[in-house]
């Protein structure tokens, strides 16, 4: 076992790195300062692009971090100090009295009924209350009680009352009214910083009212309004009860302010307001306006253009202007807001709510706890990122992930996670630590002779599902069907102490089958499993309803038909239960290589982490030279010269001993299946066979070539890369030139309905460099919206500052290009401004576009078809989960990082790709690969060896023995689709866990009883 | 019409008092909304001055009214998140549109005198009511009203 590396910070970050570091092998102890893990995602209502709810999708990862033997948590716990060095540390770490025995509470709630102080809540950002004994949310992890010391009657020794309900009522006797803040020491061998960020304190704004008109809301507050499990139970509501009509949201409350000294954009808010006003059209359908007040509409990421353009199409109101201020009107507490049009008209409009997209800042106890711990922080308190080392601390051995760094996205967080994880693996994987303890492992019980005993768990998961259904009617039902011996309707059937509850029921009831009934197996069957696992039951006696889904999400507005829906799927899943039979998952070898196929930054990146770790890379690149894009790119913003960088990382790839490095090399056949590939490599005249375990995809992406603004027409029009070439070598042609820019050049258009991220930054950073060198030259940029988020947009006020013109343009009414008539160098650029209405000329020395960033369509649809990978529309590699899995396809054992996942700036392809190899390792750190057991399965008295169901199985997963003449099932491939077995003519060919015995006993529930 | 773009202008403006943060503007227009010239006179638009400044539309800028509509009442310069001063700003126009015979120093010494008479006209018709004889307050005011 090597030594342990402690994760400080319990959200989405902190979650993700313990899982990646205890999924490699590595002990973690997790310190959380909340009384539960979870972070700021467990508040979040629902998540942008692709509207999962928040909670449902961090919840599987909260339980994996519980349940995982090497992941120690600590909860209501702060990091006092920082003593020793990288591979040595001594973390002293704060138990703050919780005034509960956690080994005790079983977190059954007795003590929150008693407890008579009421409290505002934190977690609903104080718009309800909670009482002085509590648990942060209902699926908090640990789930076990807190006393909140500055309210509780009792620590505070009211003298008119003495207290201590909660110690009488506990069952546990778990109550330590004693119990005073404790230091411990922790050995750890590195420290991964995820402490996330506080929003902005929209007092600081006072025009816009907060705190004094109580309709005006941060968007914190309203991701907890509009939750199910929020303050008004999913219900939108105003402060004071009133359903709004007409709601309004103001961007940049906080951001792009120099004002309150917060320069920078906070790169979530435009998505995120986006998203809430989609949502509360969908709560509210009656609404009459949904208006977002913005400056540049920052949609940049993977699939947010699209999701803006179809916010357009569902009537949200985008209306391009700062609100100079908010008057409320004191009888009906409505709100007016003052803002200008781009014509100058200043309207007053009149709004029930208005939500304040309130920005990101860094948390000041973390930027106290940085000062001590002598890690660097910026101006504005966040941790000092390197755009080449974007995870790492200015001292050694201190890695930091997410908002700490700077704002960011969920999938930018993950993936900074489980890179901070690789370079942790990296400084730990030889140091040795403590041994610890496996779990032991719960005999399976044979149930061969028993007849089925089946238990029925229906969830009312808040008011997601019981907020239509009648969970309680359904339960009720689901007593009377044949071999149901227990049933109970649970409030969360995910929580840990419901999971509790199940194994207890298992027992006292002697089940051996479980159904339960709540939301989708995809992200919650693992879960359920588990619980039968431990209570000796084999897993795949576990069946799974989706009655949120397929019955509460979808027929919301039909109560009683999606009620009599989810008793008709629970009949069927109680039906096929009773036919459920144990399946056995098998055992098999692996390779543990690694192939990353692309040699750019982000290939060459992950390779180096990977063989950091000790493990064998094969580095295939088609082109001669290994360096990608990179190699064609001066300086970052930051203005590091990517050629020093590229030639110090070249180096060390092509000198690391596990690297082996293959240019000119073409990938033309792969086969086998996580643990054990085999990839035919052409290099030249030669094939070479490689084995290995797991594929990187790093294929990158390309700019575009311009079909517009006479490019390739006029040697004075060029690309950003290639100024950024011409800047490199012949500087001097630039000196007191005129020079326009265009923004957008084939992207957000038809071609390509995508931002393309980098442009933004890349036209600001390019513009910065040649004003610098000479402040006579002038250079203008057209722009549709300037999208320079994050930190990015202190470059783009640089640029401004140094005397850049910027001015926006409509897609449908472009820019005009046509070369000078009486001087055929130049360039006449036409434009129409907005602001001043009307058109403007600039007789320009050079026209600078830039151009989209655009995928190889044909090579990656050739690689998707051989790695049976999906693509998206646009032509990049589609990961197996937009915000949770962004490094990692659904297949088993293939991870993508890099601009062949989406365009992306450097030290966000650094950092992905540190992630992906770090998701990599987690498999090449296991000694085997673990089969599924719901895999097909041939009868081979029946198989004709017809060989249809080998030509239909998309995974290659099952072929006909050329010797035995029966169709063979490669276990580890198979993704249990079933296609083989509906094909199968013969009927030879079953999926285990949906046998035709299962399958039509479901059909006849469905309609038979 | 179509004019060319020209940066010497937004240099010269912003290298005098109160031009530093000039470049700085994003055209968010919440000195505009907040602009009580602006609701009672269209044409003024703070955003747009700026603009036609950065832009170069010197002779506009400098020949028009707009710029002598400012009341100096620096609304907008507490809302501007980018620290432009445009209250400055419209001063050092002023000053310039003087110094380059757009207007005449006259013309310039005149604006501060209705600037002067309109703080006066306003404290005397708001005690006028206060103490109940505002006819006799507008009709000194009439009288002053001859001299500027």
């Amino acid at each position: 076992m090597s030594k342990p590396v402690m994760v400080l910070g319990g959200g989405i970050a902190g979650i993700q790195a313990s899982l990646d570091l205890a999924e490699m092998g590595i002990p973690v102890y997790l310190v959380e300062s909340q009384p539960s893990i979870g972070g700021r995602m467990a508040q979040l209502d629902k998540t942008f692009p692709t509207n999962d709810c928040s909670t449902c999708i961090l919840a599987p990862k909260m339980s994996s971090c519980a349940n995982h033997p090497l992941i120690k948590i600590y909860s209501y716990s702060e990091l006092k100090d920082i003593r020793g060095r990288a591979g040595d540390f001594t973390a002293v770490v704060t138990k703050k009295a919780r005034y509960v025995d956690e080994e005790a509470c079983n977190g059954c709630r007795q003590c929150l009924d008693v407890c008579p102080q009421y409290v505002d809540d934190d977690f609903n950002m104080g718009i309800d209350q909670r009482k002085a004994v509590y648990m942060l949310f209902q699926q908090g992890i640990p789930n076990v009680a807190a006393i909140d010391d500055r309210f509780c009657r009792f620590l505070n020794r009211d003298k008119n009352d003495k207290c201590g309900r909660c110690a009488r009522i506990c069952p546990r006797k778990a109550i330590r009214y004693g119990q005073r803040d404790k230091d411990i020491e922790l050995e750890v061998g590195a420290i991964i910083l995820a402490t996330g960020y506080d929003t902005f304190a929209a007092e600081l704004k006072p025009e816009y009212g907060y705190g004094s008109y109580r309709n005006v809301v941060t968007s914190m507050e309203y991701e907890r309004i509009m939750s199910a499990s929020g303050p008004y139970g999913g219900h939108i509501k105003r402060p004071d009860g009133k359903e709004p009509k007409r709601i309004a949201f103001l961007q940049c409350v906080g951001s792009r302010d120099a004002k309150c000294d917060r320069e920078y954009c906070s790169s979530v808010c435009c998505m995120y307001a986006m998203k809430e006003a989609v949502i509360t059209r969908e709560h509210i359908k009656s609404i009459d306006d949904l208006s977002i007040y913005y400056m540049d509409m920052r949609a940049f990421g993977k699939d947010f253009e699209r999701y803006y353009e179809n916010a357009k199409k569902q009537g949200i109101n985008f209306v391009r202007s700062r609100v100079t201020e908010i008057a409320e009107d004191s009888d009906t507490h409505d709100l007016k807001l003052y803002a200008v049009d781009e014509q100058g008209r200043v309207s007053e409009d009149e709004f029930d709510m208005v939500v304040l997209s309130v920005g990101l800042v860094p948390r000041p106890d973390v930027v106290e706890l940085c000062q001590r711990a002598g890690i660097k922080t910026d101006r504005y308190g966040f941790v000092h990122a390197d755009d080449m080392a974007p995870i790492q601390t200015t001292r050694e051995g201190v890695l930091a992930c997410g908002v700490l760094t700077g704002p960011k996205d969920i999938p930018e967080t993950v993936y900074e996670a489980s890179g901070a994880a690789s370079l942790a693996a990296q400084l730990v994987k030889d140091l040795p630590g403590p041994e610890i303890p496996k779990p032991e492992e719960v005999p399976m019980r044979d149930i061969g002779r028993e007849r089925p005993r089946i238990g029925v768990f229906v969830c009312h998961c808040g008011t997601n599902i019981a907020g239509v259904v009648d969970v309680k009617a359904a339960a009720e039902y689901a007593k009377a069907l044949p071999c149901v011996e227990y049933v109970d309707d649970t409030m969360y059937a995910c929580a840990a102490d419901t999971q509790g509850f199940i194994a207890d029921m298992i027992k006292e009831h002697d089940l051996n089958r479980v159904v339960v009934a709540s939301c989708t197996p995809r992200t919650h069957e693992p879960l359920f499993q588990d619980v039968l696992r431990k209570s000796g039951l084999n897993p795949y006696l576990f069946t799974m309803v989706n009655i949120r889904d397929q019955c509460s999400w979808v027929h919301m507005d039909y109560p009683e038909e999606a009620t009599e829906k989810a008793k008709d799927l629970i009949r069927m899943a109680v039906a096929k239960a009773y036919y459920a039979q144990p399946l056995q998952q098998q055992v098999l070898p692996k390779d543990s290589s690694a192939l990353v196929i692309g040699g750019g930054l982000a290939g060459m990146t992950s390779a180096l982490s990977l063989a950091k770790q000790g493990y064998k890379v094969y580095l295939v690149e088609k082109e001669p030279v290994l360096g990608g894009n990179a190699r064609l790119m001066n300086t970052s913003a930051r203005g590091r010269s990517f050629e020093q960088y590229m030639d110090e990382l070249t180096e060390s790839v092509y000198d690391h001993p596990y690297i082996t490095v293959l240019t000119s090399a073409h990938i033309s056949a792969v086969e086998g299946y996580v643990g054990n590939f085999i990839t035919t490599v052409r290099k030249g005249p030669d094939t070479i066979k490689l084995n290995h375990g797991v594929i990187i995809v790093a294929v990158g992406a390309n700019e575009s070539m311009p079909d517009e603004y006479l490019y390739g027409q006029h040697p004075a029009v060029m690309t950003q890369l290639k100024l950024e070439r011409q800047i490199k070598h012949h500087v001097d042609d630039f000196k007191g030139k005129r020079i326009v820019m265009i923004q957008c050049v084939g992207s957000r258009e038809p071609q390509r309905p995508y931002c393309s991220r980098v442009c933004c930054t890349q036209a600001v950073k390019n513009a910065i460099c040649l004003k610098e060198m000479d402040p006579t030259i002038q250079i203008t940029i057209l722009y549709r919206e300037m999208r320079t988020y994050g930190m990015n947009e202190l470059y783009y006020e640089k640029a401004r500052r140094l005397g850049v013109d910027f001015v926006r343009y409509d897609v449908d009414d472009k820019p005009r290009v046509t070369v000078d008539e009486d001087d055929s160098n130049k360039i006449n650029v036409e434009f129409y401004e907005h602001l001043i209405g009307r058109t403007l000329k600039i007789k320009a020395d050079y026209l600078i576009l830039s151009a989209a960033i655009e995928a190889d369509r044909e090579s990656n649809a050739e690689l998707s078809q051989m790695l049976k990978v999906p693509i998206n529309q646009d032509g990049f590699f589609l990961e197996a989960h937009m915000k949770l899995r962004p490094v990692e396809f659904a297949t088993d054992g293939i991870f993508l990082c890099g601009m062949a996942h989406a365009p992306k700036n450097a030290d966000e392809v650094i950092a992905q790709a540190q992630g992906a190899a770090a998701r990599a390792a987690s498999i090449l750190a296991k000694e085997y690969i673990t089969t599924d057991g719901m895999v097909a399965k041939v009868n081979r008295f029946l198989c004709v060896a017809c060989g249809i169901c080998e030509s239909i199985c998309p995974y290659k997963a099952i072929a006909v023995d050329p010797q035995l003449h029966v169709a063979v099932v490669n276990a580890a491939l198979c993704k249990g689709c079933g296609l083989c077995s509906a094909t199968c003519r013969p009927g030879a060919v079953d999926l285990q866990g949906f046998d035709d015995s299962e399958i039509l006993a479901q059909l006849d529930a469905l309609y038979s009883w | 019409m179509i004019e060319t773009v020209d940066s010497q202008f937004k240099e010269i403006v912003s290298s005098m008092p109160g031009g530093v943060n000039l470049n700085l503007c994003y055209a968010c227009g919440a000195c505009t909304a907040v602009c009580p010239v602006s609701r009672i006179a269209e044409e003024f638009n703070p955003r747009k001055i700026i603009r036609m400044v950065l832009l170069g539309l010197k002779d506009e800028v400098l020949s028009g009214h707009e710029i002598w509509l400012c009341y100096q009442c620096h609304a907008c310069m507490t809302r501007c998140p980018q620290d432009v001063r445009f209250t400055e700003i419209i001063k050092a126009l002023r000053r310039l549109a003087v110094a380059e015979g757009y207007a005449t120093q006259d013309f310039a010494d005149k604006v501060e005198d209705v600037d002067a008479f309109s703080k006066i006209l306003r404290k005397e018709l708001v005690k006028g009511l206060y103490d109940g004889d505002l006819d006799e307050a507008k009709a000194a005011m009439i009288e002053r009203i001859k001299d500027v």
